[in-house]
């Protein structure tokens, strides 16, 4: 995988990529609802955070350098990380949620038997932030753009996982998508192999097995997603496609967390699909 | 000759094996290896406990942990009583009249050996776990032979027999992801409800504590004689059962003020009604305020 410095050079004119701080001077970046202040001590990296509830805010805005005395002091917005000597160069790079994502489509819909559909999910990026010279720098720290909230996803109380719950719903068209530098679009083949009708009111996106790619527009795309329910009903296939077509040329930014060798058969659709 | 600075380590050996072939310092001998045999007990716990640790979990660690250490101290006893001359027949052979007297006496410690042993089969729940025993609420610390221990959320040791444990029913608060929090309300029968649920539902969307699934429940219990019983069901994940069950109320109750709703209070009202000719007066009190004239006082 490309080092960060070669990830960085990709994002020209955005807020993502490398910066550069001195001692003592700090940075403000707005990417949509999230506010970031980074302050660069010594032996001290000071982060200050805060989201708002806005989360169709589109506001793109970099401030380096910026007045170190105005950040906001609120203890709970803040974290300092003690290094033993800080270095100039800081960046700033996108990734996908660190758990499952639960997307509902607009409207719960039926796909027919031997029918397929496609949708595409929209979901929030979380920003890394890392520090150092090297050619591997050290992360400090992942903030979501914005908090998503904790939902359930199994049929029951007793069997499932928890997932992030998307605040914005699946789409049938790209066009329909609101576009942001700060969120990721995974095209989703559905597939109904089975002898009935398939009620789809939830899916559950693995994005932990997704890795992340960038366009040459600036949007972030996975590679696409195929959700194939079996023809016995009550198994579903799982597996990766391409990156998709409506993304043009795109440049892979980081591997899946959770590579996925082919695909996973589940027994149970509730694992996918709710 | 092998030295060690000036120290001749073959007249050592053989020192030591006049000593220990010796029949005349047999009690001392005897005490000799008892201590180290202790000690290599230990050691030989922690070595098993050190390459085993990866591969069991936590609970059946503290199992084989102490299973290794009684059977090595049992065999470093059997070693020392024989070195001390002890004819181990004898022993045996007195044992088997102790055994029925030691039957009789243990039977409780049998029992609470073999519930343990179920435990650990079953496994209701495991250390870490958080449960309730008659009324005790506590954190497993450790599942013994004889014994559960548990440290109560006030840090307070709770030692239960396992005998106990498996003829009692207790709750593992702790088992399954996730929890349901039950927030019981009451609301002035003079509000409206659905107004009410709407205000509920906007805390938990802005509470991020609170699961999207499953979804909140609003459920009406029933027509009290102040106001309308309402229960008000959200989920969470177990970790943050107690801190979200008290931020929600504390929300709810700042929503209620902020918005001038009316929560249900035991309450009278008391009515004077005058008759006609003003003379005799009847009192009566209703939880509910009357829609007609009457003085209330």
């Amino acid at each position: 995988m490309d080092t960060l410095i070669d990830i960085s050079k990709l994002f020209h004119n955005q807020i993502w990529g490398q910066y550069s701080l001195n001692e003592n001077e700090s940075g403000h970046w707005r990417i949509g609802p999230l506010q970031i202040w980074i302050a660069r001590f010594r032996s001290e990296w000071r982060i200050v955070t805060n989201s708002s509830e806005e989360h169709h805010d589109t506001t793109i805005q970099v401030k380096v350098p910026y007045e170190t005395a105005t950040i906001p002091k609120r203890s709970e917005w803040t974290r300092r990380y003690c290094v033993e000597r800080t270095e100039d160069k800081l960046y700033l790079i996108p990734a996908l949620a660190d758990r499952s994502i639960v997307v509902r489509p607009e409207e719960a819909f039926y796909l027919p038997s031997k029918e397929e559909t496609v949708l595409f999910i929209n979901s929030v990026l979380w920003c890394k932030i890392f520090v150092g010279n090297s050619q591997y720098p050290k992360l400090i720290d992942t903030i979501p753009i914005y908090h998503l909230s904790d939902t359930w996803f199994g049929p029951s109380s007793i069997e499932g996982e928890i997932c992030y719950a998307a605040k914005t719903g699946a789409l049938q068209r790209l066009d329909l998508v609101r576009l942001s530098p700060y969120r990721v679009i995974t095209k989703v083949y559905l597939k109904n192999l089975a002898d009935n009708p398939l009620l789809l009111e939830r899916i559950k996106l693995p994005v932990t097995n997704l890795s992340l790619y960038h366009a040459e527009n600036g949007v972030f795309f996975t590679e696409s997603v195929v959700l194939q329910r079996e023809k016995m009903g009550q198994q579903v296939r799982f597996s990766l496609g391409r990156t998709p077509k409506e993304g043009g040329r795109l440049k892979r930014i980081t591997t899946a967390e959770r590579a996925l060798e082919g695909h996973f058969v589940s027994r149970a659709m509730h694992t996918l699909f709710g | 000759m092998l030295k060690l600075g000036t120290f001749d380590l073959h007249q050592l050996l053989a020192t030591l094996e006049i000593f220990f072939l010796s029949k005349k310092y047999q009690l001392l001998q005897a005490i000799i290896f008892f201590v180290v045999g202790i000690l290599l007990a230990k050691l030989f716990t922690r070595v098993v406990v050190h390459l085993l640790r990866l591969r069991l979990k936590k609970q059946l660690l503290m199992v084989v942990e102490k299973f290794c250490y009684y059977v090595s101290l049992i065999i470093v006893i059997i070693i020392s009583l024989e070195r001390a001359g002890l004819d181990l027949k004898v022993l045996l052979g007195a044992a088997g009249v102790f055994t029925v007297a030691i039957g009789f006496a243990s039977q409780t410690s049998a029992s609470n050996l073999i519930s343990g042993l179920f435990l650990f089969g079953e496994r209701p729940f495991v250390v870490g776990d958080n449960i309730e025993v008659d009324g005790v609420k506590g954190e497993v610390l450790s599942i013994d032979l004889l014994s559960t221990k548990l440290r109560t959320f006030d840090n307070l040791l709770v030692r239960i027999p396992n005998e106990s444990l498996i003829k009692s029913r207790f709750i593992n608060l702790t088992h399954f992801p996730i929890r349901r929090i039950d927030l019981i309300l009451s609301l002035d029968y003079r509000e409206n409800l659905e107004r009410f649920r709407q205000i509920l539902l906007k805390v938990v969307s802005e509470t991020f504590l609170c699961l999207d699934e499953p979804a909140p429940k609003f459920v009406i219990l029933g027509l009290a004689e102040s106001g309308v019983e309402i229960r008000f069901s959200i989920w969470t994940k177990k970790e943050n059962y107690d801190l979200l069950k008290s931020l929600m109320y504390e929300k709810i109750l700042n929503m209620v003020q902020q918005n001038g709703l009316l929560v249900a209070y035991p309450h009278r009202v008391f009515i004077q009604r005058f008759d006609d000719d003003k003379k005799h007066s009847t009192h009566f009190s209703h939880p509910i305020e009357p829609q007609h004239e009457e003085r209330k006082v």
